[in-house]
């Protein structure tokens, strides 16, 4: 039965990109208190000690991006992305899933073309040496970090996409 | 071959500061006048294209045509053009360019593949603005200073000081309650952020400034006609010339207006002396530190004290 | 085809996707990144997305955004904004709706360490909404106050709303948000004021709770939550006599607040983790947002649709009033399909040099924009706070929409007060700045 074959093949794509979601949110959010701690260290340094913390803010920064840019595919998931989502409510399912299809193709066409290009200038800015002021970290890893990002984004689109085919065929069964 | 061309200029200067009315403007204008109408421009300032540290990259990837680029802004992409906000004496931009573009043709032109090059140089020389009075290096210790970055951080770090960064635009708030004790920056950027009225004391030392430059997207240039190319290298490099604009006569003046509402005490000698031991320490570490990744930094600073002689520009705290 | 024909279609183009359902964020990349290839070359535009999105992620003063964020969650965890607003329904419970007023009362002080409206709303909305059921008031009157009262999170310092208008006209932060003191407080009593009215024309609304809280009762609530009262005092007085910049302040106040919740030992490791991912969700959304709207402007800029538009603004030879009107009018029709943080982003740079233009304060139009913006997320067809309530209360949309629409009024009041009298918003910051 090869359309059940499919069905489980979906099904299980499906689990192991929920995986990755919630591994990478895993790696990402803690960051945020990170960056709480070391900006209120360089706060209490720079009073009682007039002795910052040196290069805080690149620290911060780059704490910022990793809370972020993990936590991208975990927020689109969620569906905590903002719409609109009034004419999709009022529609027929199956002109809705239509919609729902074609915004999903776009979005993913935009967030791979990012996942793409991400890496080149990744790899641009690896061979331009470029680095932060105080802490001289070199800047390249964020590129590839933001393809890290938009790839498990793009994944979760993938999988959004199947969910809408499959609710188009649903509704056309039904109707 | 009378073919028209019409320039995106960029730049992150507000749209209603000096440096977009009374510079980039009139060079442009001068550009479209030589040309009997045939070049014109459309003026993206204030950011309108991208961010601040963004601008090399917006005319390089030709979102824009031709732009003003802070390149300080960008550490280790320009490792040896940094030669340029070293620690001289020179209030003039267009004696900046003069320099800038002699080391440009001896030395930095590798740095600078990706685009057609206008101009390159120092901005007017930055001092030291505080909120109490400094008249020696003792002063200076545990004083919390925002620093533009660069060699100029290397500087203040040298003198004893904190540097802190923060965005230009958080400046006066920290400066008038206390979140830091000064700023090391550039008559224009004072005026610009109106720093002179929070600062009561300034140090007309220089700290040098940061590196800039005028660049023009490498497409677009095999684009232009050919009779219109000298046109716009010629009026490009001389921008300030053209403009009338950070000459001496300019940041005399500006400096007169800041000594209405400001106390601004030159070093004495002895002091003075004392300053540029410390700054040359510091551009000994710079210069062994370029040494050490290959790059000729003692070979640059010599140079550029050459250059900059030529220009009558002093250079005294160059240890080569 | 000319840059501004390209800039026209791209607008229709933005419009038909929003209204398809494409989240906000990627319908504005996607348009500004194809509006950019076609204008210039996709060589230009690949790199300017990914700039874009890799400078959004990446910027410091953003920062400031997950850590007001985070205050507000440990706040919750902590049980502090429990406590807020058990404090409020003690002191107010006897006034005519006196549980509507506890609600916007509590909006109030939550709002003082909020950042965020729709979190606003939501921590209120999980309190308060139940004890109102609970005392039988009407579902308009419960669900308006609260989605209404949420909107005070945006101009309540501190806010999210003034940081951003911050970063996008260079303006000082600090003195935007000691400006939304005095506007926040009148707007308060101008929220309490439609409720009393309110009540007093169909008492059925809210029936009254005679049941007197004592004064050690009273005292009692206060005492739960003079942490809060702290780190209000902590945030907004440090920025205030500066100890420190906003963004360091978010950072200060999340750290007290962490510390706080140890304390009262209340950090269970699955709350923490929830909070965390709820502080991920909301800080990413507005990024995505931001990012987006990035790449939209440029393409704005290179079709000099902008530009145009503020030069014919300009020129108009009316009353500054009218023009002033007649962006206002435009604030609210945007606020039907655009959140505020997006709303800010695009508009302001085509609005803001024709705002100084005009000769009008940059702090005072702050105020106003972050004005009309709150009234936006209240407003159909599309309000955020509108929906975080419809789904915390489980009441349709039509519902919240219904009774919060009543509390535009007060916000409206609250425009042209400070309108005629820009004294009352640049009051505060004009005694700080100098
Ligand atoms: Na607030
Ligand atoms: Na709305």
């Amino acid at each position: 039965m090869p359309a059940l074959t499919k069905h489980l093949l979906f099904a299980r794509f499906k689990r192991l990109v929920h995986g990755l979601t919630r591994w990478s949110l895993a790696l990402g959010m803690g960051w945020v208190l990170v960056m709480m701690i070391l900006t209120t260290a360089d706060v209490a340094g720079r009073y009682f000690l007039s002795k910052p913390v040196p290069g805080a803010m690149e620290l911060s920064s780059f704490m910022l991006a990793v809370f972020a840019m993990l936590g991208m595919a975990h927020t689109h998931q969620r569906g905590a992305n903002v719409r609109v989502t009034m004419l999709i409510r009022t529609l027929p399912p199956f002109f809705a899933n239509v919609l729902v299809i074609i915004s999903t193709v776009l979005t993913l066409q935009i967030v791979g073309m990012m996942a793409w290009y991400a890496v080149r200038m990744g790899l641009e800015e690896y061979h331009a040496n470029a680095t932060t002021d105080a802490l001289s970290i070199p800047l390249y890893p964020l590129e590839f970090l933001l393809a890290l990002g938009t790839l498990l984004l793009g994944l979760e689109i993938i999988v959004n996409l199947g969910d809408a085919f499959y609710r188009l065929f649903a509704a056309k069964n039904q109707g | 071959d009378k073919k028209k061309i019409n320039i995106r200029f960029s730049t992150w200067h507000v749209p209603s500061g000096a440096d977009v009315q009374k510079l980039w403007i009139p060079m442009l204008e001068e550009m479209k006048k030589r040309s009997n109408n045939r070049i014109t421009y459309t003026m993206y300032s204030g950011g309108a294209l991208g961010k601040g540290p963004d601008h090399f990259d917006i005319v390089k990837t030709g979102l824009s045509d031709m732009g003003y680029a802070t390149l300080s802004w960008t550490p280790g992409r320009f490792p040896l053009t940094d030669v340029l906000s070293s620690p001289i004496v020179c209030p003039a931009k267009w004696k900046g360019v003069e320099a800038g573009m002699a080391m440009y043709d001896r030395m930095l032109s590798p740095e600078f593949k990706d685009v057609k090059v206008l101009h390159i140089n120092n901005c007017v020389m930055a001092h030291l603005w505080t909120t109490r009075a400094v008249t020696r290096l003792e002063d200076l210790q545990g004083m919390k200073i925002r620093s533009p970055g660069g060699l100029q951080t290397r500087a203040i770090q040298a003198l004893g000081a904190t540097p802190v960064f923060m965005p230009l635009g958080d400046v006066y708030l920290s400066m008038e309650t206390g979140v830091i004790d000064g700023v090391v920056t550039c008559p224009a950027l004072v005026k610009a952020f109106k720093l002179n009225e929070v600062a009561g004391f300034g140090v007309p030392t220089s700290f040098g400034c940061v590196s800039e430059g005028l660049f023009v997207n490498k497409r677009f240039w095999e684009r232009v006609p050919e009779d219109l190319k000298p046109i716009i290298e010629s009026v490009g490099r001389d921008a300030y010339k053209i403009a009338g604009i950070f000459d001496e006569g300019w940041y005399a003046a500006t400096m007169a207006e800041f000594k209405t509402t400001m106390e601004i005490e030159e070093l004495s000698p002895a002091e003075q002396q004392r300053w540029d031991d410390r700054f040359r320490k510091m551009l000994v570490a710079w210069a062994e530190e370029l040494e050490a990744k290959g790059l000729p930094g003692k070979k640059a600073l010599t140079a550029f004290r050459e250059e900059l002689g030529r220009v009558g520009v002093g250079f005294n705290a160059c240890p080569y | 085809m000319d840059p501004q024909t390209i800039g026209f279609i791209g607008i229709g183009v933005l419009f038909l996707l929003l209204f398809i359902g494409m989240p906000i964020g990627f319908s504005l990349a996607f348009v500004g990144f194809w509006g950019i290839a076609f204008i210039t070359d996709i060589s230009v535009a690949l790199p300017t997305l990914v700039r874009s999105f890799n400078g959004t992620f990446t910027t410091y003063s953003f920062t400031v955004i997950p850590l007001f964020v985070i205050m507000g969650e440990l706040a919750t965890v902590s049980g502090l904004s429990q406590g807020i607003y058990t404090l409020a329904d003690k002191w107010l419970r006897r006034l005519p709706g006196g549980l509507a007023i506890a609600t916007l009362g509590g909006c109030a002080g939550f709002a003082a360490i909020c950042g965020s409206s729709v979190a606003t709303a939501a921590t209120i909305g999980r309190v308060a909404l139940p004890e109102m059921r609970k005392y039988g008031y009407d579902n308009y009157l419960a669900t308006g106050s609260v989605a209404a009262g949420g909107t005070l999170g945006f101009l309540i310092p501190p806010s999210i709303g003034f940081v951003v208008y911050g970063i996008l006209t260079e303006q000082s932060i600090g003195k935007l948000l000691v400006s939304g003191i005095l506007p926040g407080g009148i707007l308060v009593a101008a929220f309490v004021t439609i409720v009393v009215v309110w009540v007093m024309i169909r008492p059925e609304a809210a029936p009254r709770n005679l049941e007197q809280a004592g004064m050690g009762e009273k005292l009692k609530a206060l005492r739960d939550v003079w942490e809060l009262i702290l780190v209000f005092f902590l945030v907004m007085g440090g920025i205030y006599f500066g100890l420190f910049t906003p963004t360091e302040a978010g950072a200060v106040g999340a750290f007290f607040l962490f510390v706080v919740t140890l304390l009262r030992k209340k950090l269970t490791w699955p709350l923490l983790v929830e909070a965390l991912a709820a502080t991920v969700r909301v800080s990413v959304m507005i990024f995505m947002i931001l990012a987006g709207a990035y790449v939209f402007t440029y393409f704005m800029a290179l079709t000099m649709i902008p530009m145009n538009l503020s030069v014919w603004l300009s020129a108009m030879v009316v009353s500054r009033y009218l023009i002033l009107a007649v962006i206002l009018a435009g604030y609210l029709v945007l606020g039907c399909f655009l959140d505020a943080t997006s709303m800010m982003v695009l508009t302001l740079p085509v609005i803001f040099p024709t705002i100084l233009k005009l000769g009008f304060d940059p702090i005072w139009f702050g105020v106003i924009s972050v004005l009309m913006m709150e009234a936006g997320l209240i407003t159909p067809p599309l309000g955020l706070n509108i929906f975080v309530i419809a789904g915390v209360a489980d009441e349709s949309m039509e519902t919240v929409f219904k009774g919060a629409f009543f509390f535009l009024l007060p916000i409206f009041f609250v425009v042209v007060l400070v309108t005629l009298y820009p004294g009352i918003v640049l009051f505060l910051p004009q005694i700080m700045g100098r």
